[in-house]
């Protein structure tokens, strides 16, 4: 079972190495490394640089629109994110209780589809 | 309907939240899980009458409801199920019902699972009542005092999340236990007081959802008789659904704990409510549920209001408070107070948490506690003018109503 991991913070913080969150919040996510692999769980990620840096892209009628920032505005911003592979969701909350995230701002699990040939 | 076809139904309806936890634990989809439970017992219902109930009607159902599951899967590919499952399914359904062995409890599990922290806690108690206690949306949203299209959708919604986002059919581990039993016991008391206190409709005591909570903590504390507070909420509810014939007058009206009549008191479930609270403070481990068994053990024991032990009520309310904290957990110890050192010291704590408590100053309660104790006090006009902004501040409906009745009561 395939879950997203999403992680939030608040939309003021720096994200991505320049921010002062990235040292503090990096030892935490070497130790969620390491019990994914203890368990066995597969895994793969990526933080995220600032929602500053973000574009989007809306086409309509054939129209491409291109647009700074991010999609909404709001209080916290996405800054990174896992997926992860375990046998149930108290096996995610387990292991990203202790993600920098879980205590400054907010993780959020969510099921994936599973693909189709896995039905 | 004879009455041996009456028996069997409810052996078969006694034996619906271990079935369905087996099954849910199985293809984990408790949608899918019903509809093959309910399919066994129609199924059990025509071949019982002819051949008699099997030695183990659990084991029966729970392969004839396999059975049935495997079915819906191979018709419905859109199930997604996995072949894991499937292969499961198969082997288990291999058995002859009559000869399948006992099942294990799984109840537990499916407690721990409906009553999970991710879901709502309306989702939680509509879950639980709907898959534990069997039952129907209809009856669990005439309780919730909202339509049958909210609740089933409510149902939905909650069913579909415990399995696209896996929550798990399994009793947590050690290290988790604690957190799950304390979610589920939430779940039961949340679900027997709101049958008690009737919040939202024109009965004031709904019968049937106290019954359901009660049968429910029984049931967790038959199934975790070493968990203190699991034995400590058992007793609670029975304590309190002892005095359930003398709550309501023949007018429908509540009657005060001090008018009830106490051989209306059911003297067999006091009694066993006793021994649960014996057996809970005799593992050692006190908690709030402990201590509101032993407050309501006090309350229906008494043999008249006047012998009730006030000053064992006040010093429990006070353990609650370090608990709990709570004003209303206050706000119980000053009346507890006032009943026991006399109106005037229970009116000093109430008059310090009018003070010192903003979310009380506004509340009903305060006030007819406060009107209560002067009465009590032999002070009229203090006790007219309590009632009236206890009045004031009351939800319309029986609350209101019962206090103008005590109102209209005074003494002239």
């Amino acid at each position: 079972m395939q879950y997203a991991v999403l992680l939030y913070a608040d939309s003021s913080l720096e994200t991505g190495p320049e921010g002062t969150e990235w040292s503090a919040s990096l030892p935490a996510h070497q130790a969620f490394g390491k019990r994914l692999e203890e368990r066995g769980f597969e895994s793969s990620g990526a933080p995220l640089h600032s929602v500053r840096t973000s574009t989007c892209l809306r086409i309509r009628d054939g129209e491409k629109l291109i647009t700074d920032g991010p999609f909404a505005e709001t209080k916290e911003q996405l800054w990174g994110f896992y997926l992860v592979e375990a046998p149930d969701l108290d096996a995610v909350l387990d292991v990203t209780a202790d993600l920098w995230e879980a205590h400054h701002g907010t993780v959020e699990v969510r099921p994936c589809v599973p693909k189709p040939a896995d039905a | 309907m004879t009455a041996s076809r009456r028996s069997l139904e409810r052996a078969a309806r006694s034996e619906w939240a271990a079935v369905l936890a087996v099954l849910a634990r199985d293809v984990h989809d408790l949608a899918l899980a019903e509809d093959a439970v309910q399919e066994a017992f129609v199924a059990a219902m025509e071949r019982w009458p002819k051949t008699g109930a099997p030695a183990r009607p659990a084991a029966w159902l729970t392969v004839v409801a396999r059975r049935a599951a495997l079915r819906r899967l191979r018709r419905d590919r859109s199930q997604l199920a996995e072949a894991e499952v499937l292969e499961q399914l198969e082997d288990a359904s291999q058995v002859d019902p009559a000869q399948a062995p006992e099942i294990p409890d799984a109840r537990l599990a499916l407690l721990c699972a409906c009553c999970h922290r991710s879901l709502s806690l309306e989702a939680q108690v509509a879950l639980t009542l709907r898959t534990v206690s069997g039952l129907t949306t209809r009856e669990i949203a005439h309780a919730f005092w909202t339509d049958e299209a909210t609740m089933a959708q409510r149902l939905v919604r909650a069913r579909t999340k415990v399995q696209r986002s896996k929550i798990p059919f399994e009793v947590p581990p050690p290290e988790r236990i604690d957190e799950a039993l304390s979610a589920v016991l939430g779940v039961l008391y949340l679900t027997f007081n709101e049958g008690y206190a009737a919040t939202g409709g024109p009965d004031r005591v709904r019968i049937d959802l106290c019954a359901e909570g009660v049968r429910l903590a029984l049931l967790v504390a038959e199934l975790c008789p070493d968990r203190p507070e699991a034995l400590g909420l058992a007793s609670l509810t029975l304590a309190h659904h002892a005095r359930r014939a003398a709550r309501v007058g023949d007018d429908g009206r509540s009657v005060p704990l001090e008018e009830q009549d106490r051989a209306l008191y059911d003297q067999g479930t006091i009694a066993r409510a006793e021994d649960l609270l014996r057996r809970a403070t005799a593992l050692d481990a006190p908690g709030p549920y402990q201590v509101e068994a032993a407050i309501a053990c006090a309350h229906a024991c008494a043999r008249s209001a006047e012998e009730t032990d006030w000053a064992l009520i006040a010093s429990l309310y006070a353990a609650l408070a370090v608990m709990t904290p709570s004003p209303f957990v206050e706000l119980n110890r000053a009346v507890a107070v006032g009943l026991s050192d006399g109106p005037d010291a229970g009116i000093a704590l109430l008059e310090r948490l009018h003070r010192e408590h903003a979310k009380l100053t506004e509340h009903h309660l305060l006030h007819s506690a406060l009107a209560e104790l002067h009465r009590r006090a032999g002070r009229r006009a203090e006790a007219h003018a309590c009632y009236e902004r206890a009045i004031a501040l009351a939800p319309p409906g029986g609350t209101r109503e019962d206090l103008e009745h005590r109102r209209a009561g005074l003494p002239r």
